[in-house]
């Protein structure tokens, strides 16, 4: 693995903020560190970084242990969510910033920050200062000063938090190409799921300082590992309920019967059951059976028109169910009965300590 | 390991060369102090203690009444200074537009020219194009000038950081430009008003350079002080020097207490600290 | 118009007027009252109202004035950088180590700034006069008293960092306290050694505050009156010294005037020279609005 983080651990005072960390970046990998707020996942990134020194464990980046080097002495470069660009330099100066420290002949540092002003079309705002650029235009510079100096991992601290979404999604797709263009590892940090499916090859999602998975990215939404990860990425309707007598059927506190896919809980255990609303097929009510296994049915409620798909609250009984079509689909109006089902194996099951149990 | 080393050398220089400003800044206090309450009052090692001087200090007539004026030049320098910048710092951050940065210029104007030329420059223009004598009215005048632009940037630092959607939001909710402020404004601000009139009474209450020019005939406890100190140190002006001293330092308390329990942080931004 | 809409159209122009007439009336007026003057002369303490040069010319030629002034502009500039290489080490020292506890620390820094300037001489001549502290100490151990230290330059330039280091750590203080510190962070992660992101950071980031610094210390020590008089020596006569004397004993107004005019420009031009060196954009000057 090109960088390597072996069972890093952070304490402030007596809270474990990093605890036992272990993970593994490939060269050429996109990962993010994708978690709620406060979990740690911005620690991680200053940690590889050298911001931060582990309380314990080892950072190695390209087989070396630079564990106890500063930041300055690493190689890797940051982008930071108020992009913290020099406000006291021009855009052509910040960019010139990270060669001068590499101590580059003037002509090369001319050349490479030629470069990146054509990569992240910055042409024209070279002698500018940065509070006379736009919220996206200081996003690119800070984006240009991570990677002029071709550095050995660039670390991104939720860089689009601060803009809105159109520029964000645009940004999305221009990050993913640099670094696709370049070969080199982007650590992403993000509390957004959007942007951390978006880009990534792999998704590490942080939870209370630990891992809580790290996998591909279908691997991460498809088949969630934990109850927490069902629950965080994507959106899915929760179900409670206690397993039947064979371990394959699940009887939810609401009334609804769950048939699942193996028997996978003991007989009698209560579980927790996520099913994503996209996985939510609806039919006008009458069609087919009524009700049965994996079958519930419902009145809409409301119908929230999101462009290409339509979002419906369903009210089942006395909950609500939250289903997502396409609009391509036949489209329900409030008060219509429906019927909303669902194949087995779109159910993630866990047993109640939030393991997964299929 | 070296910069580990160079480091806490660094940590080690800045914490004594800090030490070092703090001893040379309160070992002629602390000296002075000492001597005020010894008999031995040119080098009271060890102290033989007394409070004569200070019996003598007050009750010497002459004192008691520069005490009394400089009060009152302290309480109305401080509270027309305060007052004039508080008015000056919400006009400029709410209503000066394009102007804020020549208006900026002449309210800051008076902390670059001497106190000392705001003093004979105000004594030529009373005294010669006014013809007016020097009382105690003209001396609160003057100072107010110079008092001025510190309290204008005490405020600058509390203003500066109030959220004024608060007063759109409480404006949107019904209440009146005047209610706004006195329900909204004031209570977010008046830590930086109190902070400016306790520093701008202080200033007022102490100052020679400008209270000099413009008193007359009035005597103040600056004033009495330079005197006195034409003929030589007597231990009765290092009482002085030592009561006002506590004084500044109960004001500056105080402040700090309702700073420190109250909300104003005066320019604190935590978010851009960083792990040290 | 509404009441509300006439009470928000008049509430600019009054807030921002009073303060500008106030100032006006008081600063700027009077200043012109004393350039004014300054082209008149004085005889027997009567004012005479003729206009002449004859005061500059005076000043221009007139043995120990132009010798005051030169002597003025180097004690001001000397006490400055003094106070600045003292207050660096100590503003920083405050913003890392202070902690909650920074806002006191300077404070404690304020207290000898605000008991006002004949007090703090009197403490000062405590500690430096032949009878202080220091003398005191050297004596009773038997040592000779430190000549230099009474009544001579050196006493009155120690005088004078004791009186004006209080405004300059508080300004340094309060650059650094509205300084980024995140960007040293930005700096060292692109390779700048600590050495090397302070001085391409912090210091041209805190330039502008600096720059404030000197001037404010700068600006009264050209005009100090009190700290020569009572710690400096016979040689020590310096430029605000002389100018108080025009008003006190000697009584010619109109001189003391044109010295008060050279005073004010050239404290002017100190500022406008480092002003005009320095682009403020690469100082941390973060205009007129919010910073």
């Amino acid at each position: 693995m090109y960088i390597t983080l072996d069972g890093v651990s952070r304490q402030y005072g007596s809270v474990w903020a990093i605890d036992r960390v272990t993970m593994g970046i490939a060269r050429n990998e996109f990962v993010s560190l994708l978690g709620p707020s406060g979990s740690g996942k911005t620690t991680l990134l200053r940690i590889i970084a050298g911001l931060e020194r582990p309380s314990q464990g080892r950072v190695l980046i390209d087989g070396v242990d630079v564990t106890e080097l500063p930041p300055h002495k690493r190689g890797v470069a940051m982008v930071f969510q108020e992009f913290l660009l020099f406000p006291h330099r021009t855009v052509w100066e910040n960019l010139a910033f990270p060669l001068r420290m590499l101590k580059l002949p003037a002509a090369e540092i001319e050349e490479r920050v030629q470069w990146v002003v054509g990569i992240l079309s910055l042409g024209g705002l070279e002698k500018r200062y940065p509070n006379q650029l736009s919220g996206g235009q200081q996003q690119r510079v800070a984006l240009g000063r991570g990677l002029v100096g071709r550095p050995k991992a660039l670390l991104l601290d939720e860089p689009l938090a601060n803009l809105d979404r159109e520029l964000r999604q645009e940004m999305e797709v221009e990050i993913r190409r640099h670094q696709t263009a370049l070969g080199i590892p982007f650590i992403y940090v993000t509390h957004n799921q959007e942007e951390a499916l978006s880009m990534s090859d792999r998704i590490a999602v942080v939870r209370k300082g630990r891992i809580e998975d790290f996998a591909a990215r279908t691997e991460i939404y498809d088949r969630p590992k934990t109850a927490f990860i069902a629950q965080f990425v994507g959106r899915s309707n929760r179900f409670e309920g206690t397993a039947d007598a064979g371990g394959h059927g699940l009887a939810t506190h609401c009334g609804a019967s769950l048939a699942l896919p193996a028997p996978v809980l003991s007989p009698g255990s209560p579980a927790l059951a996520f099913v994503k609303n996209e996985k939510l097929r609806l039919d006008a009510a009458g069609v087919g059976a009524a009700s049965g296994p994996n079958r519930l049915a419902c009145t809409v409620k409301d119908v929230i028109l999101r462009g290409a798909y339509a979002d419906y609250i369903l009210a089942f009984g006395a909950r609500e169910l939250n289903a997502s079509r396409p609009r391509s689909e036949r489209s329900f109006l409030a008060g219509e009965a429906v019927l909303a089902s669902f194949e087995p194996g779109d159910i993630d099951v866990f047993d109640v300590k939030g393991e997964q149990a299929a | 390991m070296r910069g580990r080393l160079a480091k806490a050398a660094t940590r080690y220089a800045l914490l004594a060369t800090l030490a070092l400003s703090y001893l040379f800044l309160y070992l002629p206090i602390l000296h002075i102090g000492l001597a005020a309450f010894a008999k031995n009052a040119n080098f009271p090692y060890p102290p033989r203690w007394t409070l004569d001087t200070f019996g003598r200090l007050f009750g010497n007539s002459l004192y008691q009444g520069a005490f009394l004026n400089s009060l009152m030049l302290g309480i109305g320098a401080g509270a027309l200074s305060t007052l004039l910048a508080a008015a000056a710092t919400l006009g400029l951050i709410r209503h000066a537009g394009r102007r804020t940065g020549l208006l900026l210029t002449l309210f800051v104007a008076p902390l670059f020219v001497a106190e000392v030329l705001v003093g004979i420059a105000s004594l030529i223009f009373n005294g010669l194009f006014l013809e007016l004598q020097g009382n105690l009215v003209s001396a609160i005048l003057a100072n107010a000038v110079h008092c001025f632009s510190y309290a204008l940037l005490i405020m600058a630092t509390q203003l500066y950081r109030y959220d004024w959607r608060l007063d759109d939001a409480a404006m949107v909710f019904g209440a009146s430009p005047l209610r706004t402020f006195f329900e909204v404004t004031l209570p977010l601000i008046w830590p930086g008003l109190l902070g400016a009139f306790i520093v701008t009474f202080i200033m007022a209450f102490n100052n020679l350079e400008i209270s000099f020019y413009l008193l007359g005939a009035t005597p103040t406890l600056p004033s009495v002080a330079w005197g006195a100190l034409r003929y030589g140190v007597k231990p009765e002006l290092y009482a002085l020097a030592t009561a006002v001293n506590l004084v500044v330092v109960l004001g500056l308390g105080i402040m700090f207490v309702l700073m420190f329990t109250g909300k104003a942080t005066f320019g604190h931004r935590p978010e851009r600290e960083r792990a040290v | 118009m509404t009441r509300r809409n006439f009470a928000s159209r008049a509430a600019g122009p009054l807030l921002l007027g009073v303060p500008t007439l106030f100032l006006l009336a008081l600063f700027v007026v009077p200043l012109a009252s004393m350039v004014v003057l300054s082209f008149w002369r004085t005889e027997n303490y009567h004012i005479v109202q003729d206009w002449n040069l004859g005061n500059y010319i005076t000043l221009a030629t007139g043995g120990p004035y132009v010798t005051f002034l030169i002597r003025s502009l180097v004690m001001a500039t000397v006490v400055s950088v003094i106070s600045i290489v003292i207050a660096w080490p100590v503003s920083y020292a405050i913003i890392l180590y202070g902690g909650r506890y920074r806002l006191l620390f300077t404070l404690a820094f304020a207290v000898p700034f605000l008991t006002g300037e004949v007090l703090r001489v009197i403490a000062l001549q405590g500690l430096l006069g032949p009878l202080g502290l220091i003398n005191g100490v050297l004596m009773a151990l038997g040592a000779a008293p430190l000549r230099f230290i009474m009544y001579t330059n050196i006493a009155s330039a120690i005088g004078l960092v004791y009186l004006y280091l209080p405004i300059v750590v508080t300004v340094i203080y309060l650059s650094l306290l509205n300084f980024d510190a995140r960007l040293i962070d930005a700096a060292k992660i692109f390779g700048a050694s600590p050495l090397r992101a302070f001085f391409e950071v912090t210091w041209p980031l805190n330039l502008f505050g600096t720059l404030i610094g000197f001037a404010l210390c700068f600006i009264p020590c050209l005009s100090a009156t009190l700290a020569p008089r009572f710690l400096g020596g016979p040689n020590g006569t310096l430029y605000g010294m002389a100018m108080a004397q025009q008003f006190g004993e000697s009584g010619t107004w109109a001189l003391g005037a044109a010295m008060g005019v050279v005073l004010f420009l050239t404290s002017i031009l100190a500022v406008l020279a480092i002003g005009m060196r320095v682009n403020l954009r690469r100082t941390g000057f973060t205009g007129f609005g919010r910073g």
